[in-house]
């Protein structure tokens, strides 16, 4: 824990040669060598929002851009919204003593919900949007205005991907011609499968993907821009109805410039991630599924198999004057462990620090101090 | 760095008998809802508000100086409840603290000057930074370095985390030692 809370004194040469603490490096069993995040590959696992805790399938999480459907930020200042309930009112109407089912309905008063943030008071009623009958889900989304062009986008860049790909298996096929054994049909009439469809007088099968091609409109940049408004310069400005740049880049797709358009941000989704050894490929780190859990099912981190060196004291370094440093080596392997400490003169040579760990670790031999003092 | 030796005025402590010990400088409102579960310590000018709800602690959890634990509360529209407040194993909070949470899992580090908001939720494995509010009724998930004000997700930690919590704790427990002043 002291290494949260104090900076990190004692550090560690990682096998890429980066300098770390202890609690930030991995040890790979497979390779026997210690790495760092620098280092390896990380994997994403599962998605999960941090707040409600729910899981979402990787292919959902894509399409819902990644953020959850039933938790929001507050766009104001960013903290989570919170649901609070209220007992809608019975409106008092002109036929109020002359109907019975409005007496009924004021018997049960409905609960309508509105979301709101306990930090900054924002709340969804300032800006207009509905109350909801239910607790959860059921918000009204904005789409896009970009929308359209950002599909057309899509398309484009899709079918130009399909395109190039397609380009480069039929260079790959021309220049590995095989002359051989096996002569496939192609091979021996020079079709490609694309021509002899035209040949046979087929529709080519990728033809969605070339209509877009054709179809598609560049964007143009043009010098006109829309003039601004008469009063801009002169009408007074109110700053507190004037949104703050975070709060405009949080929402990209609008941009808003003005307080009252300010709209709920879904929650961004957190992810679960198992770290891989890129030398080995052997899993390093590996979470439970479950969100709340904060086990790991694979869990090789360097903090349980190298040794550990802590400061207990030290004496300031003063010119001409020896100076103690007293430290603790821990062990935290239950096997024997050789340990060397290297003389200035050894330094130099710069792998021979971690090699040495190594070494000991592999051999796992009699514990052996030689100090140099 | 090693934990440096912490010392107390024995005659100011209580040690029970499963290792809890309380600074007879505290106020413990409703000590009859106070649970704390063994090798606990509660600093002086500590407050825990026992008569809200019940306040219970897991082992090894660290109160330190002037901190209040208060049970949270929350309007209905026939009046208010409070809400029992639950503590994990291995848990700091720092000197000056106000915590107001619904849920504190285990390995959880508090720092100095927090004040963690009406029924907030901090998972198992979080820290929260000196200094920061955490407005009501957030979850801090595991894992998560929560700072400032109002308290954001800063980083992530280290997997290592109960390790790092069990030893710090540990090691506070064993470094908190008597003297005897005459």
């Amino acid at each position: 824990m002291a290494y949260l809370i104090q900076e990190d004194y004692v550090k560690y040469v990682c096998s890429c040669g980066q300098l770390k603490p202890i609690t930030s490096l991995y040890f790979c069993r497979h390779c026997l060598k210690i790495r760092c995040g620098f280092c390896i590959c990380h994997e994403v696992d599962s998605h999960y929002c941090a707040n409600c805790l729910e899981n979402m399938p990787s292919s959902e999480a894509r399409l819902k851009k990644n953020r959850c459907s039933s938790c929001f930020d507050c766009p104001s200042c960013f903290h989570t919204l919170s649901t609070r309930a209220m007992i809608a009112q019975a409106r008092p109407s002109a036929q109020d003593g002359a109907s019975g089912d409005t007496k009924v309905e004021n018997k049960q008063p409905k609960k309508t919900y509105y979301l709101s943030c306990f930090n900054c008071r924002w709340t969804s009623r300032d800006v207009g949007i509905p109350d909801q009958p239910v607790a959860s889900g059921g918000w009204p989304e904005r789409t896009n205005p970009f929308a359209n062009r950002f599909n057309q986008l899509l398309d484009y860049y899709k079918a130009v991907a399909q395109l190039e790909k397609q380009e480069k298996l039929e260079r790959e096929r021309k220049k590995f011609a095989i002359r051989g054994k096996y002569i496939t049909l192609t091979d021996k009439t020079g079709l490609t499968g694309a021509m002899a469809r035209n040949i046979a007088g087929l529709p080519p099968s990728e033809s969605g993907s070339s209509a877009t091609l054709a179809n598609f409109t560049p964007s143009q940049a043009s010098a006109e821009v829309e003039e601004l408004p008469e009063d801009f310069y002169t009408k007074e400005v109110d700053l507190k109805q004037i949104t703050s740049l975070s709060q405009r880049l949080a929402a990209p797709a609008r941009q808003p410039a003005r307080g009252s358009r300010l709209w709920p941000l879904p929650k961004r989704l957190s992810v679960k991630r198992s770290q891989r050894c890129r030398a080995c490929d052997h899993n390093l780190t590996k979470p439970e599924y479950n969100p709340g859990s904060i086990k790991f099912k694979i869990e090789l981190l360097a903090y349980y198999h190298v040794p550990e060196v802590k400061i207990i004291s030290f004496e300031s370094v003063k010119p001409g004057t020896r100076s103690e440093l007293l430290l603790k080596v821990t062990n935290p392997t239950g096997h024997e462990m050789r340990l060397r400490l290297l003389q200035p003169s050894d330094v130099p040579v710069e792998e021979e620090q971690p090699k040495s760990i190594e070494k000991s670790l592999e051999k796992s031999l009699t514990l052996e101090k030689v100090c140099n003092n | 760095m090693e934990l440096q030796d912490t010392y107390y005025n024995k005659s100011e402590y209580v040690e029970t008998a499963s290792g809890n010990k309380v600074s007879r400088q505290t106020v413990l409102c409703g000590s009859q809802n106070i649970v704390l579960h063994g090798k606990v310590i509660v600093q002086s000018d500590a407050i825990i508000r026992g008569d809200l709800a019940n306040v219970k602690t897991g082992r090894f959890c660290i109160i330190s100086k002037g901190s209040v634990i208060r049970p949270p509360f929350k309007k209905f529209s026939k009046g208010v409840a409070f809400f029992p407040l639950q503590m994990g194993d291995h848990v700091f909070v720092g000197e000056n603290t106000v915590v107001n949470a619904a849920v504190v899992g285990s390995y959880v580090y508090i720092g100095k000057n927090v004040v963690i908001g009406r029924r907030c939720v901090l998972k198992d494995c979080c820290m929260i930074e000196d200094n920061s509010v955490l407005p009501a009724e957030t979850v801090v998930p595991s894992f998560a370095r929560y700072s400032g004000s109002p308290a954001r997700l800063v980083t992530s930690l280290p997997e290592a985390m109960p390790d790092l919590m069990t030893e710090f704790t540990k090691s506070y427990y064993q470094h908190f030692l008597p003297i005897t002043v005459n």
